[in-house]
């Protein structure tokens, strides 16, 4: 192993985790749990009540409200992994091991 | 006929050292104290031979071979090179530059006054 | 109502622009200008394949049913995609780095190649797709009918199958690597997209503004119980948004677009929200137009077709038009990337073991795979959709749209158990995936698939009520007596629980095969293993003319001789075929792999290598090998990083060691130059007095007065240089103690004051109070002072030189300026002065070797002050002195350590 390849490797997903990536990381993995959860009994359960906001049932704002918020917390995890995490370009085809195979 | 030495040295006493010896071994010394001096005066009289402190006010001595090596009237002047550095690279680059001699200080005095004699034979022969 | 011919005149033409963007797509990603096609947003559109017509119809219907439910089918994908760091990410890792051509290919890739689990996935996604696709076909008829009031029987559902067969049959099946996009079919799946989404939204606007006029309005005149809030988060709640989480990742239609079509993992961060907003704004609209159908409707209607019949009842036949071609994107974009899956599918995993079989059997020297696998792709679109129409002829339409689909997800998500099972657990096996599969698809069919085809289907109505044989325990709507359930969540608990405890069950009693093993750890840890690491796999007899003659038969004569070149170039061979290495033979693997599956591939290759298949303890040491690879790369590659930290730190560390070194060097060499300078004096001078030469009485005075005077010279550096070297090194601790700075001003004056005279220098200070303390030592603050005198003194060239002392104390700070108006220094040379062995241009006299500066400010640093250089508004300079007031801490002792 030479050191040389080292920048290459990189573009991987386990890079040198930083706390930016790490934080991005972490919050990428939490946000559908926090999403299983508001979405489902029994949190959700709490929203089923027989009332109306704005003349729209309650449950049916929560859930709808849940969603975009959902969908805005993706967005905004979403750019920060794209600043934080280099993901491998796929318009190179997957390198194969020419020697690399031999190494082994 | 009278040699002429043109001596370029900012140190108030080698220089006094200097003109003492050489001016008992018959020389006319002309002394400088800085590069620019030195060039200019070099050129205007052309002596027989010149010493050359490396360490100079202003342009240093290597500075001041190059620029009289490079004028036909200079080019063959024989020079002796002075240094305090005694060091291997000042050596080689006064050699490079063309100086005919190079004398660490302290120099013995017989030994320069030596040097100076026989460099301003050779010029003249 | 509108004609007939209209509508088919307009569906048709709908058609043929979607011919036309296929085609454009197509021509312009071969011509390489496809930019637009490989965007982000063309991705996102292509996943909302997922919103068939029942989504568009369906939606509605259910929604008017059971209200808010509808949402949890657009919900569990929304999960799933905003999680896509658990889960898609990896899928979509695994399918370009395995090259996975399929969901079926992805079972079997895993699980050791198998080509048995590869037929088996493709027989579920066949069962569970032939209704949906029935369900396509049923909604366009249906919407056909409603638009135009006619009975259109099944003509056009068999003209609308025919039509899509051949738009799949065209730009669906150009080439057989499946890894290569399809772009025109893409291109109109995006199309379809933006289509659908504007229709349905249209209608949402139409129903709320245009009829009831305004949110409130339409709520109000929601009718009771459609929203139950007390029962809206039950079983079937959370068991259809599980389902529907599946089948995001099981259908094979989404495998396709998300995995197989993927052209880049950074589209995926994009989809991860925009697919999800995509469903929101599908979702939108839902109840408000099921709301809208069920008060402005006759009561009757179908609900499955509020969306067509609301426009029309209020004879908005432009809307209505819209509505029609809204459905009927639904329906084609999922007919035709299912369709292209499945075709996938069958041809890989069904057809091609048998083709090489036959093709190694005989001699086949002429056989070209590839047309034959083309073929077999074209014809089981035909059949595919042939199937999805019998099987809608043969259930003569019946059923609700949404129930239909739920079947289909049922289906599909008996993939799940493998395939979670596969990329997260090292010892998922086969036989395990096997079981699973096979135990969870037979009570699928048992228990939902075939009872929902009807009392006058294939099962016999006593079976459905009383069991088979009137054994009640096999009841397949109430298994095991567990009656009362909702058939659905019923279907769904028994046939997932059983796979789920078959896979994990047989996977921990049986053993793991070796090329299981290696492939399970290849996938689980495929972001850590190095991309494209070959494995040996096949002995290397193989000789580089079969592997050819493979090659061109599978991927044709040109790709095969430009992937041979390009292996030849990377082996450096330079003529003819390249070696047999195992790292060709692992491409060429690969290669073929997204051809014809991994199981087909691996078969082929190891045949041709040899026709020898590899020991199993070779097999074994291989797994193993890998395994460990694989495990230690990822710490290999932290310690890498260490290393290069810590070499990147040595070199830091070194090249100051260098730079010191060079320092020590000059300063050696400086130091020697000063030496010299007096000792040449002095053994010039010594020389004449020894020659003997007669010298006058003065001559005699005279030298030895030089020798005197260079020898005190020579002392004086000898002291200095020793003085600035323990300074440096930090061992002369400086004691501190309170000392009146005006003591220490005159002190140095008065020493200065005979060199003063003599040079004519004349010198004022402003003398501080005896009150102003500083923290310093007396002699050392002296010394400084007197060499900044001593300087100003020698260096004046002024005509009339004077020099001036100045005080300020201010805080804890008091300073002391010391100036003269010989010229100063220029602020290019303000910090070389305070460098060892300068001295300043305006130098005339070789006195001094150009340490008094440097050793001053050293002193004044380590007495916890400084000594600079300051420029004046006017130009000219001064130096300071920085000390610290000693007045409120009269007994400080000494200065903090350096």
């Amino acid at each position: 192993m030479t050191p040389e390849p080292a920048p290459r490797r990189r573009r991987g997903a386990s890079g040198d985790p930083g706390l930016a990536v790490r934080k991005a990381r972490d919050a990428a993995l939490a946000l559908p749990l926090v999403g299983l959860i508001l979405v489902m009994p029994p949190v959700a359960q709490i929203f089923a009540i027989d009332a109306r906001i704005g003349g729209v049932p309650v449950v049916l704002a929560y859930i709808f409200g849940v969603w975009i918020l959902l969908v805005a917390g993706a967005r905004s995890v979403g750019r920060r992994i794209l600043e934080t995490e280099t993901l491998a370009d796929p318009k190179a085809p997957p390198a194969e091991a020419q020697g690399g195979g031999e190494a082994v | 006929m009278t040699r002429s030495v043109l001596l370029a040295e900012d140190e108030p006493h080698i220089v006094e050292s200097l003109e003492f010896l050489l001016g008992r071994a018959g020389f006319s010394v002309t002394v400088v104290s800085d590069g620019e001096a030195a060039v200019a005066r070099a050129m205007a009289d052309t002596p027989d031979v010149l010493v050359l402190d490396v360490m100079l006010p202003g342009i240093n001595g290597f500075e001041v071979l190059r620029r009289l090596r490079a004028e036909a009237g200079t080019a063959r002047l024989p020079v002796v090179m002075l240094t305090a550095k005694g060091q291997r690279e000042d050596r080689e680059t006064a050699r490079r530059w063309g100086a005919d001699v190079f004398i660490a200080k302290p120099f013995s005095n017989a030994e320069l006054v030596e040097t100076v004699s026989r460099l301003a034979a050779s010029g003249t022969s | 109502m509108l004609s007939s011919d209209l509508l088919l005149g307009v569906a048709i033409a709908y058609v043929v622009l979607l011919f036309a963007v296929a085609f454009i797509g197509d021509s312009r990603a071969r011509r390489g200008r496809s930019a637009w096609l490989r965007s982000p947003l063309v991705y996102t559109l292509s996943i909302s394949v997922y919103c068939t017509s029942w989504t568009f119809y369906g939606a509605v219907g259910s929604a008017a049913r059971s209200g808010l439910e509808f949402a949890t089918i657009y919900l569990g994908p929304t999960l799933v995609f905003i999680g896509w760091w658990w889960c898609l990410r990896k899928l979509v890792r695994i399918g370009r780095v395995h090259r996975i051509t399929s969901i079926a290919d992805l079972i079997s890739s895993r699980y050791g190649k198998s080509p048995s689990l590869a037929v088996i996935v493709t027989l579920i996604a066949i069962a569970a797709t032939t209704p949906y696709i029935a369900l396509q076909l049923q909604s366009v008829t249906l919407s056909f009918e409603a638009i135009t009031g006619t009975d259109q029987d099944l003509r056009s559902a068999f003209w609308v199958a025919a039509g899509m067969a051949l738009f799949t049959i065209l730009f669906g099946t150009r080439t057989i690597d499946a890894n290569e996009r399809h772009h025109g079919v893409v291109a109109a799946i995006a199309v379809e997209a933006v289509v659908k989404l504007v229709a349905l939204l249209a209608i949402g606007i139409f129903a709320v503004w245009g009829l009831a006029g305004g949110v409130r309005e339409i709520f109000a005149e929601m009718p009771v119980g459609l929203v139950e809030v007390e029962q809206i988060f039950g079983p079937r709640w959370v068991t259809l948004t599980f389902l529907s989480a599946a089948a995001i990742l099981c259908l094979p239609r989404q495998f396709q677009v998300t995995v197989v079509e993927n052209a880049d993992e950074r589209h995926l961060v994009t989809a991860s929200w925009m697919f999800p907003f995509y469903l929101f704004l599908m979702s939108l609209f839902v109840i408000p137009i099921a709301i809208a159908g069920l008060a402005y409707l006759p009561a009757g209607s179908n609900p499955d077709l509020f969306v067509l019949n609301l426009p029309l009842a209020f004879g908005e036949d432009e809307l209505a038009l819209l509505a029609f071609i809204g459905g009927f994107s639904s329906a084609t974009s999922m007919v035709i990337v299912a369709a292209i899956a499945l075709s996938t599918m069958v041809s890989n995993h069904m057809v091609a073991p048998f083709a090489i079989k036959i093709l190694l059997k005989g001699d086949a020297a002429s056989g070209d795979v590839r047309d034959l696998l083309l073929a077999s792709r074209r014809v089981s679109i035909g059949i595919i959709l042939g199937l999805g129409y019998l099987y809608y002829e043969l259930s003569g339409g019946a059923g609700a749209l949404a129930a239909m689909g739920l079947i289909a997800f049922v289906g599909v998500a008996q993939i799940l158990p493998a395939m979670l099972g596969g990329i997260f657990w090292r010892g998922a096996t086969r036989s395990g995936a096997l079981a699973g599969l096979c135990g969870g698809a037979a009570l699928w069919l048992y228990t939902l698939f075939l009872p929902s085809l009807g009392t006058g289907g294939l099962l016999p109505e006593a079976w459905l009520v009383d069991g088979p044989s009137g054994i009640a325990l096999l009841r397949p709507q109430a298994l095991l007596g567990l009656a009362g359930a909702d058939p659905l969540v019923h279907a769904t608990v028994w046939s997932l629980g059983v796979n789920t405890v078959l896979f994990i069950g047989v996977s921990a009693l049986s053993r793991i095969e070796p090329l299981d093993r290696l492939q399970g750890a290849l996938f689980i840890e495929v972001f850590r293993s190095p991309e494209g690491e070959s494995h040996r796999l096949i002995r290397r007899d193989a000789a580089a003319e079969d592997l050819y003659v493979l090659a061109q038969r599978i991927l044709g004569a040109g790709p095969a001789r430009a992937l041979f070149d390009e292996m030849a170039r990377a082996q450096g061979v330079t003529r003819g075929l390249p070696n047999p290495t195992d790292a060709l033979i692992a491409r060429l693997e690969r290669e073929l792999a997204g051809s014809i599956g991994a199981a087909s591939a691996h078969a082929m290759v190891t045949r041709a290598a040899g026709g020898e298949v590899i020991s199993l303890t070779e097999l074994m040491d291989i797994a193993d090998e890998t395994q460990r690879l694989i495990e230690t790369s990822a710490r290999l590659a932290d310690k890498t990083r260490e290393l290069e930290r810590t070499a990147a730190e040595l070199r830091k560390v070194n090249e100051r060691l260098r730079r010191l070194d060079r320092q020590k060097d000059d300063f050696l060499s400086q130091v020697s130059h000063e030496l010299r300078t007096p000792m040449t004096s002095i053994r010039s001078f010594a020389e004449i007095l020894l020659s003997g030469t007669r010298l006058e009485p003065g001559e005699i005075r005279r030298f030895t007065t030089i020798i005197h005077d260079e020898s005190l010279r020579l002392t004086r550096l000898l002291d200095e240089i020793l003085d600035i070297s323990r300074l440096e090194a930090g061992h002369a601790a400086i004691p501190l103690r309170p000392v009146v700075l005006a003591d220490a001003i005159a002190g140095a004056m008065d020493t200065i004051s005979g060199l003063a005279r003599e040079a004519g220098v004349g010198i004022s200070a402003d003398v501080p109070p005896r009150q102003l303390w500083v923290s310093a030592d007396a002699d050392r603050l002296r010394q400084v002072l007197i060499n900044l005198l001593s300087n100003a003194i020698r260096y004046n060239t002024a005509p009339e030189p004077r020099i001036e002392i100045r005080w300020r104390a201010e805080g804890e700070k008091v300073e002391v300026d010391v100036a003269d108006n010989g010229g100063g220094v220029s602020r290019a040379e303000a910090e070389d002065v305070f460098a060892k062995f300068t001295r300043g241009t305006r130098a005339v006299e070789g006195q001094g070797a150009g340490l008094g500066l440097p050793i001053s400010r050293a002193i004044m640093r380590r007495m916890g002050g400084d000594l600079s250089v300051v420029f004046a508004e006017d130009g000219t300079s001064f130096f300071r002195v920085t000390l610290a007031n000693a007045e409120r801490r009269p007994v400080r002792r000494s200065a903090a350590a350096e």
